[in-house]
């Protein structure tokens, strides 16, 4: 069987999930505070920022520092639940699969999902900036280019917190500890991002890689620069090996 | 009777160990925020309660919260997870009061995260500040405070968790909830400070001179929810 039906036969599980729904909504709500305090982005001169650049910046900080995560968190509840009801991981593993290209399938849905998000988080930016640019009587949006680049930065930066999440969810069978873990590894993120050894907890990337934005964009503003060492080796090392953990382990137990 | 009975069937979920764990990090937060750096805190203005709760109170709150979020989600999910409600309904059981004892039993539980915080920020007083001699009084009017600002959200994620069969629903919804707290806390309005999910962020000091209108505020939501969540149980049960 095919990767790319392995991908199909989860798509198909997620039909009746409403999880869109679940996607959609917070990035929807992240953006009415931006439009209604949007004449606030003209009091930011102290900081060296424009007021197009800090409208952006405000909106993805927003949803770098706990909506992503969070929402990777629901995800995996979501792929874990599914295949628990009804005892669906006993049948789907007794059909002729490879548990860890099921594994693996079910870890690009998680990707999948955060893309479709981050796609949404995209699209609200434009339709919000063009209301605010309206309200205040000027263009407070960015090049359509550079918003994509940083959208696809945000993107990448999430995939070891991903990878991180569904390990936990792959190894811890109850859900009451595998998604409390994930709830609490959000909540100290940011004291962990001002410590020297930040680049060891990939559930603080993305909200660092926009904060180091924030800096580049704000002139006066005093915060971290992008070091790709240690950073890079550590992040890609954390992603294989829980990708790999997960796929060794993955259904163990029902196998 | 039937109290034991909900109390018993999240036994094997995980969900006890899993609050008081929740607990026991919460706790830790500022044992290791404050111990680690004595030094940024002890000098700074203002009484030795009201540092500590600057200092830590936003991170151990939403952890509180997610204890809700997570307790009342593993609750129910014991319910629709092997339908084992559907089994419970043929039983002599008055289901009607289901809604009412899980929502009092993730009321309790929750109270232990929030014993541990105080116990740890007296202990954080004692141990690098010099407290004043009203510093357990204030510690214990700020846990009472503490207690009555988390009833809304025990109600209201109890009567989401009744009603989605999916545990991902409910916990999407918590999120989301929590998510819209983070964002809407730059309004500095009393109308945004009472939602469910932003109560149990203020401190006592903080509410100052309005705790009584917070007290209120959250007693009265708390009324409302109950009901709400009553009526919302019923329809669920009679339509199944």
């Amino acid at each position: 069987m095919s990767f790319a039906k392995y991908i199909k036969i989860e798509l198909t599980k997620l039909k009746r999930s409403h999880i869109i729904w679940i996607l959609i909504v917070p990035v929807v709500i992240l953006w009415i505070p931006s439009i209604i305090n949007s004449h606030m982005n003209f009091d930011m001169a102290a900081e060296g920022i424009s007021p197009e650049d800090n409208f952006f910046i405000q909106g993805f900080m927003g949803f770098a520092w706990f909506m992503m995560p969070a929402s990777v968190v629901v995800g995996t509840v979501l792929l874990v639940q599914t295949e628990r009801a009804g005892g669906g991981i006993r049948k789907m593993l007794s059909l002729p699969v490879r548990p860890a290209a099921l594994c693996l399938s079910k870890f690009s849905i998680l990707l999948l999902l955060t893309g479709i998000q981050v796609l949404f988080l995209i699209a609200m930016y434009f339709l919000s900036g063009t209301i605010a640019s309206q309200m205040c009587g000027y263009d407070l949006l960015l090049d359509p280019l550079t918003v994509i680049k940083e959208a696809v930065i945000l993107y990448v930066s999430s995939i070891p917190m991903t990878s991180v999440f569904w390990l936990i969810a792959v190894l811890i069978k109850t859900p009451s500890f595998s998604v409390g873990a994930g709830l609490a590894s959000i909540v100290p993120s940011v004291l962990i991002m001002n410590t020297k050894l930040w680049f060891i907890y990939p559930m603080c990337y993305p909200f660092y890689i926009v904060t180091v934005l924030q800096g580049e964009m704000a002139k006066n503003f005093d915060t971290f620069k992008f070091k790709s060492l240690p950073f890079l080796p550590v992040a890609a090392a954390v992603t294989v090996v829980c990708i790999l953990i997960a796929a060794i382990s993955f259904g163990k137990e029902e196998r | 009777m039937s109290f034991s009975i909900e109390a018993k069937k999240v036994t094997r979920t995980g969900f006890y160990p899993a609050i008081i764990l929740g607990g026991i990090i919460a706790a830790a937060v500022p044992l290791i925020n404050i111990g680690a750096r004595p030094e940024n805190f002890v000098n700074r203005d203002g009484s030795t309660l009201a540092v500590i709760l600057n200092a830590n109170w936003s991170m151990v709150s939403m952890l509180n919260v997610f204890a809700v979020i997570l307790g009342a989600c593993v609750m129910w999910n014991v319910e629709y997870g092997e339908r084992a409600i559907e089994k419970m309904r043929t039983l002599p059981l008055k289901m009607s009061s289901i809604v009412g004892l899980k929502g009092i039993l993730l009321l309790t539980m929750a109270l232990v995260p929030v014993i541990l915080e105080h116990l740890s920020i007296v202990l954080c007083g004692y141990l690098w500040f010099a407290p004043e001699s009203n510093f357990i009084f204030d510690a214990t009017k700020n846990f009472i405070f503490s207690i009555l600002m988390l009833l809304p959200v025990c109600g209201v994620m109890t009567a989401i968790a009744s009603v989605c069969r999916n545990m991902w629903i409910s916990l999407g919804i918590g999120v989301i909830c929590v998510f819209a707290m983070t964002i809407m806390g730059g309004f500095d309005s009393f109308a945004v400070k009472i939602f469910p999910f932003s109560l149990p962020m203020i401190t006592f000091a903080e509410a100052g001179e309005t705790w009584p209108s917070y007290g209120t505020a959250s007693l009265l939501e708390t009324v409302i929810i109950s009901i709400a969540a009553g009526i919302i149980w019923k329809l669920k049960v009679k339509s199944e």
